[in-house]
């Protein structure tokens, strides 16, 4: 009866879906008669179509009549045993109370700062897309190209002022357009003076960009010369909770003095918007902040142009289109220009082609996305790890249910219950935390985001909660169940070989990562002490700067500088007193000056009065600095290094003078000083003009690319002696106040500037400094939680081997041994890694600190003792123990 | 049990078990189906009605007469109940009563 030998074979697969879902009693019957039938196909039709109608019949099969069947008794879905399974899971959870709540913990507080990082990009990805138009709306930037290598020489959203108007009267595919500029300006009202951000945009503006128009009429908002549109935020600063429309605005802009009525208050969504208003007025005021002549000039570039399209477009072919056009207006042998467009929905998230608009790094976000993976990761290692350690110390409660007739699947359930049950758990807590840390993360970040939890981020959390629970409880289940009951009483699966490989694999994988990131903090954190105490070539200490808003006339300037000089020098802690067109805060005017050959050569250019070295204290290395008591010639200018070193002159540069076709040569060169770093130490120090007057070179400059222009005296610079601060600056304020009664006092210490400028970095390497110390203590309590497991395992071996002599030292190298090993792969693992994330990261910054090796090592080292101080503190404790009763322990 | 009415798939397969006495499973019955009225059904409607059939006790079911053609497996055999005999009968005198209601038709031929 039971030789069916011959049989042809049934296909596994809907073999074993039938056995799933078919209750037994009936599974007999069923699968006779489809057997029955499987064989008489097979002999007429041959295999193939005997295995297709098999499947076919047993899909028939799945029928609610049949699976409901299984109901009555109870395995499909064993409710009694999921409570039975529930209630043991709550008590293995209090009785592994350490475990538990290293598991919680580690995982709870992860899940947190994952669901932060969602949030955080969730919101970086959210800007710009509330504009309806969105998909229509591109800026437009220029690319220049080096005509002989194809190179891109540099590329800038910030474009020439009638750049978008004339595309628009070229070409009839572009709907709209607008410039975007910006200015410093004094606004007052009832004669109380602020210094704000005043917008400028044409017409069109609030029809292509979507900010909620909360007052004011939608199609005239800037249609008046003279209207303003202010944000909610101005009206109330402004005007409290009165009606804001029509009253008026006292604006100074340059020489100019503007009566602005406000026409309009929008909502500026400043938390999801590149582009940030305060206040706006029409385009055409720009020219009051720049001059006549820029307003229709192309060589310089003031101002972001956007422009809106009828109908989609295809990119490359609009790009092509745009440049031809453009060449009618700037000729490619004056200003050789690309222009490209980019979309208003991916502005925000590229650092490549900037504006004056928001923006952030995407490798920012990568890093966020990294760190926050990397803790994950860790945490449910972790978990991983102990769950199965003490599934392995639970094998004889499995063969115990085993024997009394539990299957596989009923075990393999009870694990996984249990791993859900703790991810649950830590699911709410990470929940509740992730509110608590809100706020230190957005300051973190320099972020804004909102907490909102939506179904999203419930998604997101259930989807983070599963993948957490599937891969412990697969891991779990697959180690721990697939053994043979008798192996289990017998203790013989204990040291399984499969278990204790896997779990080696993710031991060495925790060691690697937390010694890459010790290896990345230490050399983040010395690159950042290394800017921070690097010498500038000028004191940055008690240096202040004073905003001299926007002079009317470098006469106006000058004239302003020497007032306020004169006042300020009879405080006694006033050193000196000067005055420079660019400040610590913003990039320096840079010039284009076209050379004979056509190609255009780039030097930076300041303009400051004769005090302007003294005060800096920046060193002189060849000739003499301008002269304080006599008048200086209007021609003399001085140069840094770097630009006598860019022209390849030795030391004879006072009897150069700077090339270009335009220039005539009348200028001189009266010296040349040290280097000093006026840019950003992420780049090299460029080359530098410093004059008192540009007529000399102004017929040279062919091209600008900066906001700071015209030349004039924009900033005072005070040099003050040691001593309080305070006391000095209010009587500086009342000089200023004396001098311009109708100007705010806005002054900047010039080292604070300089930490802003860096403090991007600085919070940054605080993020990393954080998640790696969150990190390593994750991967640390980890490593812990699994050494109390492998001792109390051991806790036989270790018994004998005390009752036979072993010292308490011996026993200790014997169990750190193993994990000596593991540290020392993950060292091996982690440099080659570390050492390319290190020079990447460096590599941003023109001046850097070299990889230390030793910081490599001294890092692995500080694992190693970590590990081994552990390793020690454990097994001395073991050891310490009464061998008898480890012995009588079972 | 009160009046209980059967759909004419139920019926059929009722009636096939009636027929095949002993010898009711799956595979005959379809067979039967197959050889008496040259109607093909599937398997799996066969067993299902047969199980809905069993659960309204009108046909009960005992193990018996492995073969090596199923593998070793017996076979799940279906015997008529009283009740099932009782209620075919039933339906079958009270199909009887109406159709002798229905005057005298012609049965167009075309």
């Amino acid at each position: 009866m039971k030789d069916h030998s011959n049989q042809p074979e049934l296909p596994k697969k809907s073999l074993a879906f039938l056995n799933w879902f078919c209750p037994d009693y009936l599974l007999e019957g069923i699968l006779g008669d489809l057997t029955e039938s499987y064989s008489h196909d097979y002999d007429e039709l041959g295999k193939q179509k005997a295995d297709l109608r098999f499947t076919k019949n047993v899909l028939r099969f799945f029928h609610p009549t049949i699976i409901l069947k299984n109901d009555k008794r109870m395995r499909m879905l064993n409710i009694g045993l999921l409570k039975s399974h529930a209630k043991i899971s709550f008590r293995h959870i209090l009785k592994n109370r350490i475990h538990s709540f290293i598991n919680i913990l580690g995982l709870s507080i992860s899940i947190a700062f994952v669901l932060l990082v969602f949030l955080f990009i969730q919101n970086e990805m959210s800007f710009d897309q509330f504009h309806s138009e969105k998909n229509n709306i591109y800026r437009v930037y220029h690319q220049r190209i080096n005509a002989e290598t194809g190179d891109i020489k540099d590329q800038s959203a910030v474009t020439a002022i009638p750049l978008s108007k004339d595309l628009k009267s070229e070409l009839p595919s572009i709907q709209s357009f607008t410039r975007l500029g910006s200015a410093a300006v004094t606004v007052s009202n009832n004669n109380i003076p602020f210094e704000e951000k005043l917008s400028f945009g044409d017409a069109d503006f609030f029809k292509m960009f979507s900010f909620p128009i909360i007052d004011g009429d939608d199609n005239s908002l800037l249609s008046n010369p003279n209207s303003i549109v202010i944000s909610k935020e101005k009206a109330q600063k402004y005007f409290g909770n009165k009606n804001p429309i029509g009253e008026t605005l006292e604006i100074n802009a340059g020489a100019t003095t503007l009566e602005a009525i406000v026409s309009g208050v929008i909502d500026p969504k400043k938390d999801m918007s590149s582009i940030q208003v305060d206040m706006m007025m029409p385009f055409e005021n720009f020219e009051f902040v720049s001059s006549k002549d820029m307003m229709t000039s192309y060589k310089y570039g003031l101002v972001e142009n956007y422009i809106q399209t009828s109908n989609p477009i295809v990119r490359e072919e609009f790009e092509e289109l745009i440049t031809d056009a453009i060449q009618k207006f700037s000729p490619a042998k004056d200003y050789k220009t690309n222009l490209a467009i980019q979309p208003l929905t991916t502005l925000h998230r590229q650092d490549q082609i900037l504006g004056n608009t928001l923006y952030v790094s995407p490798k920012k976000l990568a890093i966020m996305l990294g760190i926050g993976l990397l803790v994950l990761i860790i945490a449910t290692i972790n978990f991983v790890t102990l769950s199965t350690g003490q599934a392995i110390g639970r094998i004889k409660e499995m063969g115990l249910r085993k024997s009394f007739g539990a299957i596989n699947g009923q075990l393999r359930s009870q694990l996984a219950l249990e791993s859900f049950v703790i991810v649950i758990l830590s699911l709410g807590f990470g929940l509740g935390l992730s509110h608590l840390f809100h706020d230190s993360f957005t300051s973190l970040t320099s972020s804004s985001f909102i907490y909102n939890i939506g179904w999203s981020e419930l998604g997101f959390l259930a989807i983070t909660g599963l993948v957490i629970a599937i891969l412990t409880g697969i891991t779990q289940a697959v180690l721990t169940v697939k053994h043979k009951m008798v192996d289990t009483f017998q203790g013989k699966v204990i040291f399984g070989e499969s278990r204790d490989w896997f779990n080696k694999s993710l031991i060495v994988f925790q060691f690697t990562l937390s010694i890459i990131l010790i290896i990345a903090a230490v050399h983040i954190n010395a690159q950042m002490a290394y800017i921070k105490n690097k010498d500038l070539g000028y004191d940055s200490e008690k240096l202040i700067e004073i905003s001299m808003g926007n002079p009317s006339s470098l006469e106006d300037g000058k004239l302003m500088v020497e007032r306020f000089r004169t006042e300020s020098k009879k405080i006694q802690e006033v050193l000196s007193v000067s005055s420079s067109m660019n400040n610590s805060r913003e990039p320096w005017t840079e010039l284009g000056i076209k050379q004979m050959d056509e190609s255009v050569e780039n030097i930076y250019y300041n303009q400051v009065d004769p005090h302007y070295i003294e005060t800096m204290k920046i060193e002189l290395v060849h000739g003499e600095a301008f002269k304080t008591s006599v008048v200086n010639n209007s021609n003399s200018i001085l140069i840094n290094e770097a630009l006598a070193r860019h022209f390849s002159w030795g030391d004879d540069a006072l009897s150069r003078t700077i090339p270009g076709a335009g220039l005539d040569g009348d200028h001189q060169i009266i010296g040349v000083v040290k280097d000093y770093h006026f840019g950003s130490l992420h780049h090299n120090i460029e080359p530098l003009m410093i004059a008192l007057d540009a007529s000399s070179i102004s017929n040279g400059i062919t091209g600008l690319s900066t906001y700071v222009w015209p030349p004039n005296l924009y900033h005072i610079l005070v040099r003050l002696d040691a001593g309080d601060v305070q006391p000095v600056l209010e009587e500086l304020k009342e000089i200023w106040s004396r001098i311009n009664p109708n100007k705010d006092f806005v002054y900047h210490f010039v080292d604070q500037s300089l930490e802003a400028k860096y403090a991007e970095e600085e919070r940054w390497s605080k993020v990393i400094n954080m998640a790696s110390i969150f990190a390593i203590g994750l991967a640390w309590l980890g490593l812990f939680a699994l050494l109390r497991l492998t001792i109390k395992k051991k806790k036989k071996e270790i018994g004998i081997r005390r009752v036979l002599g072993s010292t308490t030292f011996e026993i200790t190298s014997l169990l750190s041994k193993k994990y000596i090993w593991l540290v020392l792969i993950g060292v091996i693992i982690s440099f080659p890694i570390s050492w390319w994330i290190v020079k990447s990261w460096l590599e941003t910054f023109a001046y850097r600190i070299e990889i230390n090796p030793i910081l490599f090592a001294v890092s692995s080292a500080a694992i190693l003792i970590f590990t081994l101080v552990t390793v020690s503190i454990q097994s001395i404790n073991a050891s310490k123990e009464n061998p008898i009763e480890a012995l009588a322990s079972d | 049990m009160g009046k209980s009415y059967l759909s004419e798939f139920e019926e059929l397969i009722l009636t096939v078990v009636g027929i095949l006495g002993e010898e009711a499973y799956g595979n005959s019955i379809v067979e039967e189906i197959w050889t008496q009225l040259s109607r093909k059904v599937n398997l799996n409607s066969v067993h299902i009605t047969l199980y809905r059939l069993e659960d309204k006790e009108l046909v009960k079911s005992h193990y018996g007469g492995a073969t090596s053609a199923r593998g070793g497996r017996r076979k799940r055999l279906f015997t008529i109940t009283n009740s099932g005999l009782k209620l075919i009968k039933r339906q079958q005198e009270e199909r009887q009563k109406l159709w002798s209601l229905i005057p005298k038709l012609k049965m167009i031929l075309t």
